[in-house]
C-alpha cells in the first residue's frame, strides 16, 4: 500500500504543488518529478557534492534529504543562477578559466561556492580549496576550478 | 580574412549549457510512458545459480515484467567479442570468454546481473529487486592472479584446464644470451593494483522502441556510439539504419564506457522492443564499483641488463594480467604493457612474457592507458634503479639510451595491440627531455635545493619520465 503526501516547494523562485511518496529523495523530485536536470546525481551518499542545493540560502545533499523535507521550504539549483544569456559572475568566471571539463560535478560545486563567495568575498587559495573539499572532481585536478573561483571572487568585487 | 586559432585561448562553446544545468545527460532524458529498471545482482563472487523465483516480483504493484535467463529465452546470446582475436601464430594460446546479459549457470564475479526488474519507477524496481528468491551455492573464490595459477585453483570457466585465459611470448634479439654480457643487472617484483575509473557520471541506458516506424533510439554513456550501434543492429536483427545510437553529454568516462556491450548495453534496447515501452536503467555508485570494468592489475618479474656506463643491453619480463571473469578485449591491454616496456629506448634485446588470468572480479579493460602506464611504469623503475647503481644521473641515464633521431623509423620486431609490427615512425627524443629538464629547474633542484631541504631534515625528490605512447591503433573492423 502506497502512501503519498503533498508537499509545496519553491524552487528557483518559482511554487510547485506536488503529491508525492514520502520515501521520494529531494534529487530525485528535482530531476524528475521537476524536470530541473541541473542537480546531477553520483554517489547518493552525501560523499561528493554533485547533488548539492541550496537549501533556504545554505548549501545541502539533495541525495541526503527527503522531498518532503522540503515542504514550505525555498530552494536554489543550479538553474537559478543564471542562465546562457545571463551568466551569473561565478559561472563567467569558470567559463574563461576553462574550470569545467566533463562537467558532471560543476553545479554541486557553484550551489557550494555561492553562499562561500558571500561570507569570504576575497578568499586565498588555501580557503578555496576548504571550501570545495566536499566537491569531488574527477576530470580537472581541481587547479582550473581555483582559478576559476578567484576570477569570479575578482568579478564580483569589482561590480560592487 | 582569417582568423588564427591556433596557440590562441580559446572558450568552449558547451560550457554555457553545462555551468547552467541545461546539458543533457543519460539520466536527464524522460520520454513519456518510460519504464524503469533494475538488476538483482549477485553477493557471490563464484556461485552456482540453482533456481531463481521471480512469482514474487512479477506480483508487486507497478512491476510490468521481469526477466531472467531462462525467460528471456532464443534471445539470450553472450556479448561480443570487443576486439578481433589474435592469429594463430605460435606462442599465443588465447581462450575467448565474453561475458553474459544475465546469469545462466554460474555466478563470476560480484554484481553479475541475475535479473533485471522493469517497473513504473526505480523505487518499486528495486523493491521488487529484494522480493526475487535466488538460490546460489558458493564456490570457492580465485581473487589473487598467482594463486589462480595454481594447480589447485578453483576454475573460473569449467570447461577450460585452468584460469590461464591467454599466453603470449615476445622476443627480440636475445636476452639470455646479452644477460651474460652485462656489467648489471637490475631485477625486481612489480606489483600493480587495480584501479577503477569512478567517473562522476554512472553508466546508463534509456531505449526507445517505436513500433510503427521499427526504429529504435538509444542514449548511452558510451564512448563508441557507432560500434554500439552497429553491434546492437547486429543482436536484434535490425539493419543499421534502424538503430540510433546518442551518446549525449557524458560525465567522465576514462575507458570503462567504452567498454562495449556490457550485459546492460545489450538488456535494456532488448526489453524495450520486447514490452514496446522505453525503458530507462541508470547505474548507482554500488552497481558502478562492483559492475564497471576496471584496469591495472598486474604481477611482473622484471629485469634489465646494463653496461658500466647505464648503456641498456636488454630487458626482460614475465607477468601475470588480470583480466577477471571475462576477457572481451582481448590481448589489447597486455599488448600494449609489453609494447611499452622498452620506453623509448633502443633496446636490442627484449624477452616479454605475459600469462592473462582469470579471477572472479569485474574485468578488465583499457582505463586510461590500456596497460600502456604499466610498461613504462616499469623500464623507467628499473632504469633509475640502475642510476643509482651506477652512480648517473638519471636523466643522464636516459639520454645515453634514447632512440637517436636518425633509428627511425625504429622498427622494435615485436607485435602490438592490433597484431601489427610494433615501428616507431618518428622522434627527436632528447630536446624534449632536455627541454623538459629546464623547465622543472632540475638541475638546480638536484644541485642547490635538495641538499638545502636535506639539510633541513626534509626528503624531498624529484622524478622525470619521458614516455612513448602508441597511437594510430590498426582498424577493428571487419569486412561483412
Amino acid at each position: 500500500m502506497r502512501h503519498f503526501f503533498d508537499v509545496s516547494v519553491t524552487v528557483n523562485g518559482t511554487r510547485y504543488e506536488r503529491t508525492v511518496e514520502p520515501r521520494l529523495l529531494l534529487s530525485d523530485f528535482l530531476r524528475h518529478d521537476l524536470g530541473l536536470t541541473g542537480t546531477h546525481v553520483s554517489c547518493e551518499h552525501g560523499v561528493c557534492g554533485s547533488c548539492t542545493i541550496l537549501f533556504d540560502g545554505q548549501p545541502v545533499r539533495s541525495c541526503l534529504m527527503l522531498a518532503v523535507q522540503a515542504n514550505g521550504h525555498e530552494i536554489l539549483t543550479v538553474e537559478g543562477l543564471g542562465t546562457s544569456d545571463d551568466l551569473h559572475p561565478l559561472q563567467e568566471a569558470f567559463w574563461e578559466a576553462h574550470s569545467v571539463q566533463c562537467g558532471f560535478c560543476t553545479p554541486g560545486i557553484l550551489m557550494t561556492l555561492v553562499p562561500f563567495l558571500e561570507e569570504n568575498p576575497n578568499p586565498n587559495e588555501e580557503e578555496i580549496r576548504a571550501a570545495i573539499s566536499g566537491n569531488l572532481c574527477r576530470c580537472t585536478g581541481y587547479q582550473h576550478i581555483v582559478d576559476g573561483v578567484k576570477l569570479a571572487a575578482k568579478k564580483m568585487s569589482a561590480s560592487l | 580574412m582569417t582568423k588564427k586559432y591556433i596557440g590562441k585561448r580559446i572558450k568552449r562553446s558547451e560550457d554555457p549549457r553545462l555551468l547552467t544545468g541545461e546539458a543533457l545527460f543519460v539520466d536527464d532524458v524522460e520520454i513519456p510512458g518510460m519504464l524503469h529498471a533494475a538488476f538483482l545482482r549477485s553477493d557471490y563472487a563464484h556461485a552456482y545459480l540453482k533456481s531463481i523465483d521471480i512469482s514474487a516480483a512479477q506480483a508487486l504493484e507497478g512491476v510490468v515484467a521481469v526477466f531472467t535467463t531462462e525467460t528471456m529465452g532464443d534471445d539470450w546470446q553472450p556479448g561480443p567479442p570487443l576486439v578481433s582475436p589474435p592469429p594463430t601464430v605460435e606462442d599465443v594460446i588465447f581462450h575467448s570468454r565474453t561475458q553474459v546479459p544475465l546469469v545462466k549457470d554460474k555466478v563470476r564475479h560480484v554484481g553479475e546481473p541475475i535479473a533485471i526488474v522493469i517497473a513504473e519507477n526505480r523505487y518499486i524496481a528495486e523493491d521488487a529487486v529484494d522480493d526475487i528468491v535466488v538460490d546460489l551455492e558458493p564456490l570457492d573464490v580465485v581473487v589473487d592472479i598467482e594463486k589462480a595459477m595454481q594447480p589447485d585453483a578453483p576454475l573460473v570457466h569449467d570447461d577450460l584446464d585452468s584460469n590461464l585465459a591467454a599466453h603470449i611470448k615476445q622476443e627480440k634479439g636475445d636476452y639470455a644470451a646479452i644477460r651474460e654480457a652485462a656489467d648489471l643487472i637490475i631485477k625486481r617484483r612489480i606489483v600493480i593494483d587495480r584501479g577503477a575509473a569512478a567517473a562522476m557520471e554512472n553508466r546508463g541506458v534509456v531505449a526507445q522502441w517505436d513500433a510503427k516506424s521499427q526504429h529504435l533510439t538509444v542514449w548511452d554513456t558510451t564512448q563508441a556510439p557507432i560500434p554500439i550501434r552497429n553491434g546492437l543492429a547486429a543482436r536484434l536483427d535490425l539493419s543499421e539504419h534502424q538503430v540510433r545510437v546518442i551518446a549525449p553529454f557524458i560525465g567522465g568516462a576514462f575507458g570503462p564506457k567504452m567498454m562495449m556491450f556490457y550485459p546492460e548495453e545489450m538488456l535494456i534496447p532488448w526489453v524495450s522492443i520486447k514490452l514496446d515501452r522505453p525503458v530507462k536503467w541508470i547505474e548507482d555508485r554500488y552497481e558502478n564499483f562492483y559492475a564497471t570494468t576496471q584496469e591495472r592489475g598486474q604481477v611482473h618479474d622484471a629485469e634489465m641488463a646494463l653496461t658500466y656506463d647505464g648503456r641498456i643491453l636488454g630487458v626482460s619480463d614475465v607477468f601475470l594480467h588480470d583480466s577477471g571473469a571475462y576477457d572481451p578485449y582481448g590481448l589489447t591491454i597486455p599488448l600494449n604493457t609489453q609494447c611499452h616496456m622498452m620506453g623509448p629506448y633502443d633496446v636490442a634485446n627484449y624477452y616479454s612474457e605475459s600469462k592473462v588470468v582469470f579471477t572472479n572480479k569485474i574485468i578488465t579493460t583499457p582505463v586510461r592507458g590500456a596497460g600502456r602506464p604499466q610498461g613504462i611504469f616499469i623500464v623507467e623503475r628499473l632504469l633509475d634503479l640502475a642510476a643509482r647503481e651506477l652512480g648517473i644521473d638519471p636523466i643522464e641515464i636516459r639520454m645515453r639510451n634514447l632512440i637517436p633521431p636518425d633509428a627511425f623509423p625504429y622498427e622494435h620486431k615485436i607485435i602490438d595491440q592490433a597484431f601489427a609490427p610494433l615501428i616507431f615512425d618518428s622522434g627527436n627524443y632528447k630536446p624534449v627531455l632536455e627541454k623538459a629538464a629546464d623547465m622543472i629547474g632540475y638541475d638546480q633542484f638536484v644541485k642547490d635545493e635538495q641538499p638545502r631541504l636535506r639539510a633541513e631534515g626534509r626528503h624531498v625528490g624529484i622524478g622525470i619520465v619521458p614516455f612513448i605512447e602508441t597511437t594510430g591503433v590498426g582498424p577493428y573492423e571487419e569486412p561483412g
